[in-house]
């Protein structure tokens, strides 16, 4: 990652600022901060930041707003940092060009790894052939499946869901995206299919230690989350 | 007033349960009568359709044992008839919903002109035909041309034999295709010879009769007819669809009057014809004057009709005194090209007084209308004269009558000598205007006649002789016979006019009232009650109003309002009125053996329910009564309309006030609580990550600080749950899910408070996928773990089962604890309730939580004792269940 990753935040409370500044340039990132979504929009068009961290409940304009003017012109990821915890919040901005959300308060190790997930482009991971992290390999030119150095076999449609997941491994998959990615456009208000297909993929995906790679995030979509 | 009796037919498309299926193909194999091989013509076909991979089924076919029809049947799909008791014998019918369940592509049903036994859907069988199109299966069926009903007169006068089983001309309309199954007559008759023609209950002779060559070289010309006619409009139909000009008439619309007799029947037939010759659309229009008919005459009203409706005709009945003028309204207003009218003979005198026939007239005053007059058939249409109900009177009223007659002619006796006999007459008149006021017409013109008799033989000299010497006494007899018996015509003319008046004030002020007393009732159900209360009093009938439920399905028991009881079979037809639209029931023609009218409630955006009406004893209700009816049925379902809309329109009130409330507790509060505390955290962390390394002393406190941190976290969380629940905002949000994900999820959220315990989980086989918040569902087994890991001895089990069972399902999780105390087992649930030996810690508010969610979901949670020892919380849910196997999705 580029050591001078620029990251704008944008939130109406001075202290999480402050705070955020704090961890972020901690972690190598340049922070801009923006308090109000007015300001928010025009420092996201002057830095032309790597990343944004966006609260949704801002005095000025609604998050959600904040974040559809931003998608007319910029495809910097964003990360929504909100209080506001319904699935329906969560639902409108992931829809809206949001590339993940975390509700505050959150733990700060998680909001870094939820970070750099969203940072991560898939190109970066295809270019990778083999996928190594925690119990799961995945072999991407043989199509292969390890789970703790045992070989586990997958059908097609598993194998895509796996390797989705896997591409944005700590970046929540919703529903829509999943769906389209494997039966395409027409099946995206399927999601009975996944529902089904996951139960399998999980079974196969099962570990000793009990831990859930692939997390629900419900009423969402899914979410893997590699050690 | 003008209404258009096809009204409930055209609302029927605004019916919540008006699905878009496409409509069945039919084709009518077409013989000229019994005997050519329809039946066989039609097996043929159905054999080709199951070789072609088609779907047909045998719904109803009968053979009359012929051998080689059997030998078709063999390997065509049947399915079985419905057996009917009808008083000592077993009838075989067409089993309707069996055959709508087993939904072919094809259902093979011979005889279209059969009548069903009484206990049937339809009285009809091409009417169930017409339902079967209706939901989108194709039918083939037999007819034979005489059951047509538009020929049914001609082949009357052809073969002198009168066909009872018709079927209107609309379904030969209907058919995409018509096959003609011809054989010449000939043939038929060596058949005939042969016994291979069954003949029903036909007697020998006049089947003999019947099956005479020119009788069946009439009928096979007829058959050719109907075929090549609608060959011509399937054809002409193909050039307009492709824009070619056609030598169809633009703009023609006939319009037939008819009235009540049996002469009419003749006439709309006649008009049938003419307007399908024409290919144009046609109108049956019936004025109603200020004058009252009869019963016998309202039932041949009702009759001629319900005839022309069946014949495709358009129903309109207007009221007004001048019968040619309000014709000619009506003909104006559809764009009636033609009218047609019956030939009638009137006496001279009766020409001159109404301005002349009413032919005439409507010639006359028509402008660019044509007039037909046609003479159908023999007979001779009923005259409007003043109908008899009512006017005909009763002993009573003639026994009244006479008895005065004969008082007054004792007092008069008494008297005459003083005032002499010449006076005595008018004092008679005046008796009779008194009379005439009273009585109906038939007695007032008794009575005028005896009293002139009286007078003559009583009073005139010579006394009691009907013979009058003086010339000056004859003109002045004369004179009063005259006048008695017009004073008598007039008085019972204007009696007659004051009846129908009172019918029409009656009617309006039935709906004026009824508008006030149950539209501006404060509530519905009285409101509904004092109409319903209306209603029977007004018709003289029982009623049951059977409302539409918010769920948009019918109440399965009718309101309160009204006493009529429906037994189930009478709910099964308000059930079919209420799924399509249409009235059904007694005085209708659709489950006719139904002891109630019922009729569906419509409004502009809807159907609201049914109204049924049963008339006290044998009564039966006439033109205007039905119409009276059906007035009331539109207001009634008015005013349940405007309630319906008041109701949303409060209900988005409350919705909206409850989600103003919603902002305030899910942005504003939370806001306030959770940010500071993020910060907190936020802080705490970074100084962590910044110090790297924490001394063994200080990780002490670094602990105490997180497990605080959480617990805050936690409190502030329950909180917020909590008010949710109180300000009954908590929705649910019903997803499929997967009961073992759930299970997992919850395990997850309960995190490092389950540290420790070996959790076990067991889903009992076959829970595939549940109907379910799993958002709730998760947080509320979340709090059962917590809680169960509080009062469990480090490292012992909880167990987490799964279980379905009748559509419930229960999730225990149970633990090795001490168990709840017996008096607390009632208590665990309260709010802030914390249980006496309870660890520190805690809000009390966990099990509250999932009680107000699990409740909120429609489900119950329990605590209890488990007799190996330990407690044990069961959520039991209500639940939709769903197996789906990955056969059905795409790979």
């Amino acid at each position: 990652m580029n050591p001078k990753a620029k990251a704008l935040v944008i939130d109406d409370e001075k202290a999480i600022r402050r705070l955020l500044k704090l961890v972020l340039s901690e972690n190598g990132y340049q922070v801009y901060e923006a308090e109000a979504g007015g300001t928010g929009l025009t420092e996201a068009a002057q830095r032309k930041p790597d990343v944004i961290l966006l609260d949704l409940g801002l005095p000025d304009l609604d998050g959600q707003t904040v974040l559809r003017r931003l998608r007319e012109w910029s495809n910097a990821p964003v990360l929504i940092l909100s209080v506001r915890n319904t699935t329906d919040e969560k639902v409108t901005a992931l829809n809206h060009g949001a590339d993940d959300y975390i509700t505050k308060p959150f733990d700060v190790p998680e909001l870094l790894a939820r970070l750099k997930a969203i940072q991560r482009r898939v190109a970066e991971t295809i270019d990778q052939s083999v996928l190594q992290a925690g119990p799961l390999t995945i072999d991407y030119e043989s199509r292969t499946v390890k789970v703790n150095n045992k070989e586990i076999s997958l059908s097609a449609t598993e194998y895509e869901l796996l390797r989705v997941l896997a591409q944005h491994q700590g970046k929540v998959v919703t529903h829509k995206q999943l769906l389209r990615e494997i039966w395409g456009a027409t099946a995206e208000d399927r999601s009975q299919y996944l529902r089904v297909y996951m139960a399998h993929l999980r079974k196969k995906l099962e570990t000793p230690s009990g831990k859930r790679l692939i997390k629900t995030e419900i009423g969402i979509g899914y979410r893997m989350i590699l050690p | 007033m003008i209404y258009n009796e096809h009204m409930s037919g055209s609302n029927q498309k605004n019916t919540p349960n008006d699905t878009e299926v496409k409509p069945g193909r039919l084709k009518i194999f077409l013989g000229m009568c019994a005997g050519v091989g329809k039946t066989y013509a039609m097996l043929q076909e159905a054999r080709r359709e199951l070789g072609a991979g088609r779907d047909p089924v045998v719904a109803l076919v009968e053979t009359h044992g012929r051998k080689e029809t059997n030998a078709l049947l063999e390997g065509l799909p049947q399915i079985p008839r419905r057996k009917v008791k009808y008083r000592d014998i077993t009838l075989e019918e067409l089993d309707l919903d069996a055959v709508l369940e087993r939904k072919p592509q094809l259902a093979i049903v011979d005889e279209a002109a059969h009548t069903n036994a009484p206990d049937s859907r339809h009285p009809k069988r091409y009417q169930d035909i017409e339902e079967l199109l209706a939901a989108g299966i194709s039918v083939y069926t037999t007819l034979n041309v005489q059951h047509l009903e538009s020929r049914s007169d001609v082949v009357r006068q052809v073969t002198s034999i009168t066909v009872h089983e018709t079927v209107p001309d609309s379904l030969l309309e209907e058919a995409d295709e018509i096959q003609v199954v011809d054989i010449t007559p000939e043939d038929l008759q060596e058949r005939l010879a042969e016994h291979k023609v069954y003949l029903g209950q036909m007697a020998e002779i006049a089947a003999a009769n019947f099956f005479r060559t020119e009788n069946l070289t009439a009928l096979r010309e007829m058959t050719l007819r109907v075929a090549a006619e609608h060959t011509d409009r399937t054809l002409r139909d193909e050039m307009r669809v492709r824009g070619i000009d056609g030598p169809w008439k633009a703009g023609e619309r006939l319009m037939v009057c008819i009235g009540p007799s049996q002469y009419y029947e003749g006439l709309i037939r006649w008009t049938r014809r003419v307007a399908g010759a024409l290919d144009c659309s046609w109108i049956a229009a019936y004025v109603e004057t200020d004058l009252p008919i009869g019963k016998a005459d309202t039932e041949s009203l009702t009759a001629n009709l319900s005839l022309a409706r069946q014949l495709g005709a358009e129903v309109i009945i207007s009221a007004g005194h001048n019968v040619a003028q309000t014709l000619l309204r009506v003909a104006r207003e559809n764009n009636v090209s033609q009218i047609v009218i019956g030939k009638t003979i009137e006496p001279w005198w009766h020409s001159m007084m109404h301005g002349g026939s009413l032919a005439n007239q409507l010639i006359r005053q028509s402008g660019l209308i044509d007039v037909y007059v046609v003479q159908p058939e023999k007979g001779q249409p009923a005259r409007r004269t003043p109908g008899r109900a009512g006017i005909s009177g009763n002993p009573k009223s003639w026994l009244a009558a006479s008895t005065i007659t004969a008082i007054i002619t004792v007092l008069f006796l008494a008297i005459a000598k003083t005032i002499g006999y010449a006076a005595i007459g008018p004092l008679y008149l005046l008796w009779i205007v008194i009379a005439g006021l009273k009585f109906p017409r038939s007695i007032v013109l008794t009575m005028a006649a005896c009293s002139a008799l009286l007078w003559n033989f009583l009073f005139i000299p010579p006394k009691y002789t009907l013979y009058i010497r003086n010339f000056h006494d004859i003109t002045m007899f004369l004179m009063f016979f005259v006048v008695a018996l017009a004073i008598g015509q007039l008085t019972a003319k204007l009696k007659a006019k004051e009846l129908y008046e009172q019918k029409r004030e009656r009617r309006t002020r039935a709906l004026y009232d009824l508008a006030e007393k149950v539209a501006l009732a404060p509530e519905l159900k009285d409101g509904l009650e004092t109409g319903a209360r209306m209603v029977e009093d007004l018709l003289n009938s029982k009623i049951a109003l059977t409302l539409r439920l918010s769920d948009r399905t019918l109440s399965p028991k009718p309101h309160p309002a009204g006493t009529l009881e429906l037994n189930l079979k009478e709910q099964s037809v308000a059930a079919w009125v209420f799924s399509k639209g249409l009235p059904a029931g007694r005085f209708t023609d659709t489950l006719t053996d139904a002891a109630a009218l019922h009729l569906p409630l419509l409004a502009r955006t809807g159907i609201y329910g049914v109204l049924s009406v049963q008339p006290n004893g044998d009564k039966s209700f006439d033109i205007s009564e039905r119409d009276l009816l059906e007035a009331l049925a539109g207001l009634i379902a008015a005013i349940l309309e405007k309630d319906h809309f008041i109701q949303a329109f409060s209900r988005a009130e409350v919705i909206e006030a409850s989600e103003h409330l919603r902002k305030a507790l899910f942005d504003s509060v939370p806001h306030e609580l959770k940010t500071p505390l993020a910060a907190l955290k936020t802080g705490f962390e970074t100084l962590l990550l910044r110090m790297k390394t924490v001394k063994a002393d200080e990780q002490e406190a670094v602990e105490e600080i997180r497990h605080s941190l959480k617990r805050m976290e936690v409190v502030i969380n329950n909180l917020l749950d909590m008010t949710r629940i109180q300000a009954g905002v908590v929705k649910t949000k019903l997803e499929w899910a997967d009961i073992e994900d759930i299970i997992a999820g919850a395990v997850e959220l309960a995190g490092d408070a389950l540290a420790g315990h070996k959790i076990v989980t067991r889903v009992s086989e076959g829970i595939s996928a549940v109907m379910i918040d799993q958002g709730l569902i998760e947080q509320s087994v979340c709090n059962l773990l917590i809680n169960a890991a509080v009062w469990s001895p480090p490292k012992s089990e909880i167990a987490i089962q799964a279980n379905l069972m009748n559509g419930t399902l229960e999730i225990a999780v149970s633990d090795q604890g001490p168990g709840i105390p017996e008096h607390d087992l009632g208590k665990v649930f309260d709010k802030f309730y914390r249980a006496s030996n309870a660890p520190t810690g805690g809000t009390g508010l966990g099990l509250s939580i999932v009680e107000g969610f699990i409740n909120a979901h429609g489900g119950t949670v329990e605590a209890r004792n488990r007799p190996q020892g330990g407690a044990e919380f069961a959520i039991n849910l209500p639940i939709a269940e769903q197996h789906m196997g990955t056969q059905e999705l795409p790979s």
